[in-house]
């Protein structure tokens, strides 16, 4: 028999299902009862015999034969008998002969459903009407549940919002409650009409939350659990939904990793890097980036392609995101749950009417803070400046030395300076105003047996620099069907596309002569025209370098397809038994082609080049599972039970093709090539499998104490032989403390859980192939003409190597003030990584120099923080989000065979940062004294100023300091809605604080390329801030920085240049407004939404250069967007 | 359909796993991108791969990634700084590092410290090739086991690893002094640490390992591949004598060099070539003992490091230069060393000592536009299809004028100059330099033993420049350090002329491993 969710609210169905499931079923029923036309069955017909029966069991009964449901509130019907017996009686009939008998009254609703109340006019006292609407949109709330306080009297208000209830006296409360909404209570008093508006509780806790082989009501979660609900982010030119948790999620730091579409995020989850992501429920065994980097060896750079994986999954899609943090919860997936779990679940269909919505957007990017590069006259003042300056400094002159030598002939005359006509903004030749369109169309439409939401998404971006666009075409079918009592199928499908033209930005392996499109850019003179006197394009000081506009001519071309489909059986054996079967199909397949024209004249390539790459990723996976729920009187229990069988495959190939004797072909027919002994082939395998065994208990006892046992045991192909398998445990515990009677006169206190979870999870990233004895080719030799590749022992086998093993203690408290109004969950965690995998050297004379084994823990700590906050509601709206996490990662034991320097303490951060402490320039020769006195060279002016941190007058290994922990101290997001009326606006704030970073900037500020006598490099406005003989009040390292007294007695470099890299940004601010109800249905229409919207548009920082995020050498530019779109539904 | 069987098969398996989980050889691993002791030194392919894998030290090519270490090191003839071969030139008067590069050689202040194996771009390339010797001694354990293959065919391979196992321990010696090499087969990976042998134990090794080479059948291991174009590039039993006689020559032991020297000349095979320029711009003449292959994907990098970047056209001798080399003029030949050349020599027209940059100024030793050396070219004949900084010429590195040479030196330290005025002749008279014309060479007059020496040393210098050659000559005639000191290289000492034994390798010695003296 069934038993109440919460107090008051009763809900018998035809089937047993899962306690989460009824109440999204209810919410789904009461969604459409607005719409609905009534279906109540005239015609069917009943027999039933019963004796003294509850009348709860007459429902019971009747919805066995018949198609209805009953909605009714326990206390009403409580201690109601009644004897019936009929046979094959219209159910009207019945029905009114029960009503008269035990005083009630019955009204249908849409959908069957038959809402039971207490008849009004069988009692005394004084009648109350009236209406309940939402606070938000001032519409009719159906099926709201209306108790007189203390007692068993309650009705439940109609389709349009109305009640009729009869209460006692002036002294009566009602109380007005609904799933999703605050609860209202009302003084009587004198009132006979109470109108009562309802506001939305956001963050409820009676939500729902995925777990990984089922869900859970929030409340009962008893492990460190974050989630985020997509309709409460706006979902704004954005590729990716890992872009919209930045901040959401405490205890989850996310920093952008390259601003170029769909770039990538760096996530660290409680100091872990590589979550596992779950979609729909299957896990997803590889998800590595599927595009391929170019072939670098001749080229110079891999071209910058650094995109997010989720990239195929269109975010509009996506429903929620749940996020196991702690191995209590998460070990349920066992050896690829060590640094966390990211479940995300996409939108299902609903019962009721056809809904499309077409939301569409366009974005106008602007090019924000980028690198203010030199213009010509500049750029030869400023060379000549240092030009100067260096000979000054060679030839030992004044005030460098007390030599004198003659005046030098400066590269650039007075007249060339005085005369220069050109000035080539070459960043402006590459970069534009990039826009993004988005078109997005979804369907959503069901009836009782089967659902389906579909969707048609493109997403169009001519991103800012010139030769990078990003399209995909996205298509989503989730089909839900009922087959019978006891049959479901449930598939998810996704179909993406993307077509991609790749900047050629990125990593560069090499001198000038690699340089990429933006380092070409910097350098490359603006005194030289984009093409020479011939038409070629020009050339700068440094032959060397590619013209930066000749990168625009290059076809760099990715296409990327992926499928992913889940298919998901349900079967339902016994009551409360089911057996849930759960198909993974995932194929991703990337094809990169790449030419270089002969016209770009780059010096390595001269004759031109061609690559091609594929790459293709499979993941297939199937898991059963058992699932069973149960209540017993006070327990509840809820088990699963279930195994799963993985298969993972990556495969591919490249081809580089180099000489070419017309740029005609382009990468379309390579095999014309002529040096081959440049091209290149190469291809790769992989395959791996996994078998799993998992298990879940979770028991509730009075809804007031909760346990959770979960554990995986876990068989893979990569494991090493003896450690073909690993089990992993979590057990977690919950105490709802205002269940407790003696919390019942804390008013103010809503709700308070205190959770306590102890888990273990693996890192089997960690292991690689290292438990194998290989041999392995990359040692080639040139005989004759023919290049062998080579082999040679390269690998040792370890069979007892194992994964990495995080044991997680976590402690948390989730509380509910002022009726919920402001909720706060907050944990604190100790993660210890353990079996770290790690290199233990053999002697330097054996054939290989190293050998994997495990050894070393780490250790974090960590705090989080979530307060979802209501601060105002009625008419004006306002309503907060905050998230603050903070922690530290410390080595508990390292490896005793790798040796410390003396300035590493055996329990240091992991990532610290280690070198000595300077205090600016030396700007005069009194500041020289005493700087390095050991070294050969002597200090000179312009060098960096070091701090003798032991005042032992030598600089050496014994001053260098921690200068850093090298991670984050506090990462924050904000979010506040507000809304009147119509209105909406969304503004969203995002930060990293306490954070120190080294980044490419300096290399700008380095005045040894602009100086070059023959190749004078072009650089940032800043060089003028470079001290030099003649700007005595430079604040940066003048030409005599001398690296090598650095190098040579410290090997841990200096904070000059590490900087603050403290933000906050404001991500951003969303301005909507929902046209009125009351015009659109005259035009037959459900819902227009438009809005505007602002993306990025302030950063908050102390931090030099262009942004504190992204600390590439070469950051491709962040930019400013601006979004106008609409969304319109039917 | 593939995935609906899939599916139905997952399925199955998921439910029976329920019950049962006896499953191992599903977890069997899948290896298919490496080879493994199942499916290596199985053909003569296997042999092969795994003798080029030796060979790989020698490159010319900038270096290779140690899969065994992970460590990325500059191949031993890569022309990089860090390596064997340019250390054995910079270090010396024929050739100058910017300073701005490495002041440590130039100042001779290296240490153990300073010389690092680990990190991303280790500074000290050439100790970690001990490792390629424990290689060879595994390739030379297993090439006799791999019955599936030929006899005729194994005893190639395992005459081919033997020179080079030997080739490799003498440069470990050459730079360290003996060092604890692995040659027991079954001690490979035996973390023991052993001492350093003494150094006629370990030159007996070498000798051993080269003399066990030579007496293969020709058959398997022929004399030379200098008509083979298809094997060029490898070692045969010419490049296992030249390597003997160096070891002699090395250890002074003139009556054996002597006697090896007269072994190549007797093979009747080698020949000077007429024209000086030819021997580096002909492939495979009949003066190359050993050359490394080049080609674009192997390249000789030589000319990189020398021209200046601005260069834009000069001449070596009547040659026109005027390729792009798009060079980082990180070495050059100081005019010292390039005075020393007569005018007449016709070895100087490899060398190019003025020249005009892209703005058209004329540079050369004069002081209006200063050179800071002369540019040692060698290779004059670039071919027309390359570009800078990659060149295709085969990189010399052993050849007939050092056998020459090096028996005059071995006959003059036993019985004086006379009988070996005649093989210094002939390759003097090859330079175009006949008598009178010499500047610390008089023909007619027949200078003393000491006299001989010191002219020797010098001819050698001019006649072998930039070849690798310079530091083994000037250490062998004591003359290493004086000359060092005499250029203002202010931290040399006698130690320097070893090497020191990078420190990782004395730590992980744990006092057992010895420091070379000095350091």
């Amino acid at each position: 028999m069934n038993k109440p969710l919460t107090k008051g609210i009763f809900l018998i169905c035809p089937k047993k299902i899962l306690l989460a499931m009824k109440l999204t079923f209810l919410l789904i029923l009461l969604g459409v009862l607005q719409t609905y036309a009534n279906t109540f069955s005239q015609t069917a017909e009943v027999t039933l015999t019963l004796k003294n029966a509850p009348i709860a069991q007459v429902f019971h009964e009747i919805e066995q034969q018949c198609d209805v449901r009953f909605l009714y509130i326990n206390e009403a019907v409580k201690n109601k008998t009644i004897t019936l017996n009929v046979e094959k009686t219209k159910l009207k009939e019945v029905l009114d002969k029960v009503m008269t008998e035990t005083e009630m009254k019955f009204t249908v609703l849409e959908n069957n459903l038959i809402v039971i109340t207490p008849n009004p006019a069988s009692r005394q006292g004084v009648k109350i009407s009236g209406r309940v609407t939402t606070a938000a949109g001032n519409e009719s709330l159906p099926g709201v549940n209306v108790l007189e306080k203390g007692t068993s009297n309650g009705t439940i208000t109609d389709a349009d919002g109305n009640y009729t209830i009869t209460v006692a006296g002036p002294g009566s409360v009602l109380v007005f409650s609904f799933i999703g909404y605050l609860s209202e209570e009302v003084n009587v008093e004198n009132q006979t009409g109470i109108n009562v508006t309802l506001v939305e509780n956001i963050e409820s806790l009676q939500e729902v939350v995925v777990v990984g082989y089922g869900t859970v009501r929030k409340i009962d979660l008893t492990g460190a659990v974050g989630s985020v609900k997509t309709k409460d982010i706006p979902i704004v030119a954005t590729t990716s939904v890992d872009n919209m948790l930045q901040g959401r999620i405490a205890g989850m730091v996310m920093r952008l990793n390259s601003a170029q579409p769909g770039g990538k995020f760096d996530i660290t989850l409680r100091g872990g890097s590589n979550p596992l992501y779950v979609i729909d429920g299957v896990p997803i065994t590889n998800n590595g980036n599927i595009e391929n980097g170019l072939n670098d060896n001749n080229l110079g750079y891999s071209g910058g392609v650094d995109r997010d994986p989720l990239n195929s999954i269109n975010p509009s899609d996506i429903e929620s995101i749940d996020v196991l943090k702690d191995a209590s919860a998460a070990a349920i997936y066992g050896s690829a749950a060590a640094d966390g779990v990211i479940l995300i679940t996409t939108k299902k269909g609903k019962a009721g009417k056809v809904n499309v919505e077409y939301r569409g957007s366009y974005t106008v990017q602007k090019p924000k803070d980028y690198f203010d590069l030199l213009e010509s006259e500049e750029f030869m003042i400023q060379h000549n400046r240092f030009e100067l300056d260096q000979y000054l400094l060679s030839k030992q002159n004044a005030p460098y030395g007390t030599k004198v030598s003659p005046a030098p002939v400066l590269f650039f005359s007075q007249e060339q300076i005085d005369t220069t006509s050109t000035n080539t903004d070459w960043l402006d030749i590459l970069m534009r105003n990039g826009n993004i369109q988005e078109h997005n169309v979804s369907v959503t439409s069901g009836n009782e047996a089967s659902t389906l939401f579909t969707s048609f998404n493109y997403y169009g971006n001519d991103a800012l620099l010139e030769n990078s666009t990003y399209n995909r075409y996205s298509g989503r079918v989730n089909f839900d069907q009922k087959i019978g009592k006891r049959l479901k199928l449930a598939i998810n499908m996704t179909f993406s596309q993307i077509n991609a033209n790749n900047a050629s930005s990125g990593a560069n392996s090499g001198g000038p002569e690699k340089y990429n499109m933006l380092q070409a850019a910097y350098v490359y003179s603006p005194t030289v025209t984009v093409y020479d006197d011939f038409g070629n394009y020009s050339k700068t000081f440094d032959p060397k370098i590619t013209n930066p506009a000749a990168f625009l001519i290059m076809n760099d071309y990715n296409k990327n397809n992926r499928f992913f489909a889940t298919p998901h059986l349900e079967i339902e054996i016994l009551n409360g038994l089911k057996l849930h079967v759960v198909g993974g199909i995932d194929k991703q397949t990337s094809k990169r082609s790449f030419y270089l024209p002969k016209t770009v004249l780059n010096v390595q390539l001269p004759n031109g080049m061609a690559q091609l790459l594929n790459n293709r990723i499979d993941n297939y996976s199937t898991e059963s599972y058992f699932s069973y729920n149960r209540i017993y009187g006070d327990h509840s229990i809820n088990l699963v039970l279930g195994a799963g069988y993985y298969k993972s495959f990556n495969d591919g190939f490249g081809l580089q093709a180099v000489d070419f004797f017309t740029d005609a072909f382009s990468y379309h027919n390579i095999g014309i090539s002529s040096d081959d002994v440049q091209d290149m082939m190469n291809s790769y395998n992989y395959e791996s499998t996994k078998i799993s065994q998992f298990f879940r208990v979770n028991y509730s006892l009075q809804e007031k104490y909760l346990l959770s046992v979960v554990g995986r045991r876990d068989g893979s192909s990569i494991f090493a032989e003896n450690k073909k398998w690993g089990f992993f445990p979590g057990v977690s515990a919950a105490w709802r403390v205002n269940k407790e009677n003696f919390m019942k006169s804390f008013d103010a206190i809503a709700d308070m859980k205190l959770r306590l979870g102890y888990g273990t999870a693996g890192n089997e990233g960690s292991i690689g192939n290292n438990p194998w004895k290989l041999y392995g080719t990359g040692y080639p030799f040139l005989i004759g003409s023919t290049t062998y590749p080579g082999v040679a022992l390269s690998q040792l086998d370890n069979p007892d190597l194992t994964w990495e093993t995080d044991v997680n203690t976590n402690i948390g408290l989730d509380l509910g003030l002022f009726k919920n109004r402001v909720t706060l969950v907050t944990d604190y965690y100790i993660k210890t990584k353990k079996n770290l995998l790690s290199y233990n050297a053999l002697p330097s004379n054996s054939p290989i120099g190293r050998i994997a084994d495990n050894v070393g823990s780490q250790r974090s700590k960590g705090w989080e923080l979530t307060i979802s906050s209501r601060n105002l509601v009625g008419a004006l709206s306002w309503s907060t989000d905050f998230t603050l996490s903070t922690y530290d990662l410390n080595w508990v034991e390292r490896n005793p065979q790798v040796a410390l320097a003396s300035y590493i303490k055996e329990d240091d951060p992991v990532y610290a940062v280690y070198g000595w402490q300077t205090d600016g320039i030396i700007k005069s020769a009194a500041d020289t004294v005493g700087y390095l006195p050991n070294m050969t060279s002597k200090a000179q002016l312009g060098n960096i100023k070091y701090v003798d941190v032991n005042n032992d007058g030598v600089m050496d290994v014994e001053d260098v300091v921690m200068l850093d922990d090298g991670i984050p101290d506090w990462s924050l997001g904000l979010n506040n809605i507000f809304k009147y009326k119509g209105f909406d606006l969304n503004i969203y704030f995002y930060g990293l604080l306490g954070r120190k970073d080294y980044n490419g900037y300096r290399n700008f500020l380095s005045p040894t390329g602009i100086a070059d006598g023959i190749y004078p490099y072009n650089t940032i406005t800043e060089i003028k801030d470079v001290w030099s003989s003649d700007n005595p009040e430079g604040i940066y390292p003048g030409l005599s920085e001398n690296s090598n007294a650095i190098s040579g007695n410290n090997q841990a470099g200096n904070d000059f240049w590490l900087m603050d890299a403290n933000f906050v940004r404001l991500k951003n601010i969303t301005l909507g407004y929902s046209l009125p109800q009351r015009w659109l249905s005259k035009i037959y229409v459900g819902s227009v939404r438009i809005y505007a919207d602002l993306q990025n548009l302030y950063v908050f920082t102390k931090y030099k250069g262009i942004d504190p995020e992204l600390s590439d050498v070469n950051p491709y530019p962040q930019a400013l967007s601006i979004t106008f779109g609409g969304s319109v539904s039917f | 359909m593939k995935y609906i069987k899939f599916l139905l098969y997952g399925f199955t398996a998921a439910v029976i796993l329920l019950s049962a989980s006896s499953c191992e050889k599903e977890l069997e691993p899948v290896i298919y991108s490496d080879l493994t002791p199942d499916n290596f030194f199985k053909t003569e392919e296997d042999l092969n791969n795994a003798v080029i894998a030796l060979y790989n030290s020698f490159s010319t090519n900038w270096g290779t990634s140690d899969q065994g270490v992970d460590i990325w090191y500059a191949s031993l003839y890569n022309i990089d700084m860090k390596t064997y071969v340019t250390r054995s030139m910079i270090t010396t008067d024929e050739l100058y590092v910017n300073p701005d590069w490495d002041a440590n050689l130039v100042n001779f202040t290296w240490g153990q410290a300073t010389y690092v194996t680990s990190g991303s771009n280790p500074n000290e390339p050439t100790y970690p090739k001990i490792r390629f010797v424990a290689r060879a001694t595994e390739v030379i354990d297993m090439i006799p086991k791999a019955s599936e293959v030929a006899q005729i065919v194994r005893d190639k391979y395992l005459a081919e690893a033997k020179v080079l196992r030997a080739w490799l321990m003498y440069c470990l010696y050459d730079f360290f002094g003996p060092v604890n090499v692995r040659l027991d087969p079954n001690a490979l990976t035996d973390t023991i640490i052993t001492p350093r042998p003494n150094a006629e134990e370990y030159c007996l090794q070498i000798e051993t390992d080269l003399k066990e080479a030579l007496a293969t059948s020709t058959t398997s291991f022929p004399e030379y591949y200098n008509d083979d174009a298809g094997n060029w590039g490898r070692v045969s039993k010419s490049t296992a004598r030249m390597l003997l006689l160096k070891l002699y020559m090395h250890n002074r032991q003139w009556n054996k060099a002597e006697a090896m020297a007269r072994e190549i000349i007797d093979m009747d095979y080698y020949s000077l070539e007429a024209n000086y320029e030819d021997v580096f711009n002909v492939s495979k003449n009949h003066e190359i003992i050993y050359a490394l292959p080049c080609n674009s994907a192997s390249p000789n990098y030589w000319l990189a490091p020398i021209f200046p970047g601005e260069y834009a056209s000069g001449y070596a001798g009547s040659t026109l230069v005027d390729v792009e080399i798009n060079g980082w003029y990180g070495f050059w030949m100081p005019w010292t060393f390039f005075n020393k050349f007569d005018t007449a020599d016709l070895r100087r027209n490899t060398i190019i000592f003025e020249y005009r940059n892209t703005a058209n100024r004329v540079r050369n030793q004069a002081s209006s536009g200063p050179m800071r050396g002369a540019i040692p070219m060698k290779y004059t004949q670039v071919p027309a299809a390359d570009a800078g900084p990659k060149f295709t010429m085969d990189m010399v590195v052993f050849r007939y004028a050092e056998v020459l040479l090096s028996l005059a030196e071995a006959i003059n330290n036993q019985r004086g100059p006379e009988e070996a005025l005649p093989y210094i002749k002939a390759v003097r008279e090859r330079a175009g330099l006949t008598a009178a014309l010499g500047r610390e060479w008089d023909i007619t007059a027949i200078p003393t033993k000491e006299a001989l020496k010191d002219s020797l040393l010098m001819e050698r210098g001019r006649e072998l420049y930039c070849e690798g050659a310079r530091r083994q000559d000037l250490i062998r005639n004591g003359r290493f350090i004086e000359y060092a000191l005499a250029r203002g290289a202010s931290g040399a000492s006698n130690a320097d002329t070893l090497f020191p034994i990078p420190a990782s390798v004395i730590i992980e010695g744990r006092g057992i491993i010895i420091q070379n003296a000095g350091y």
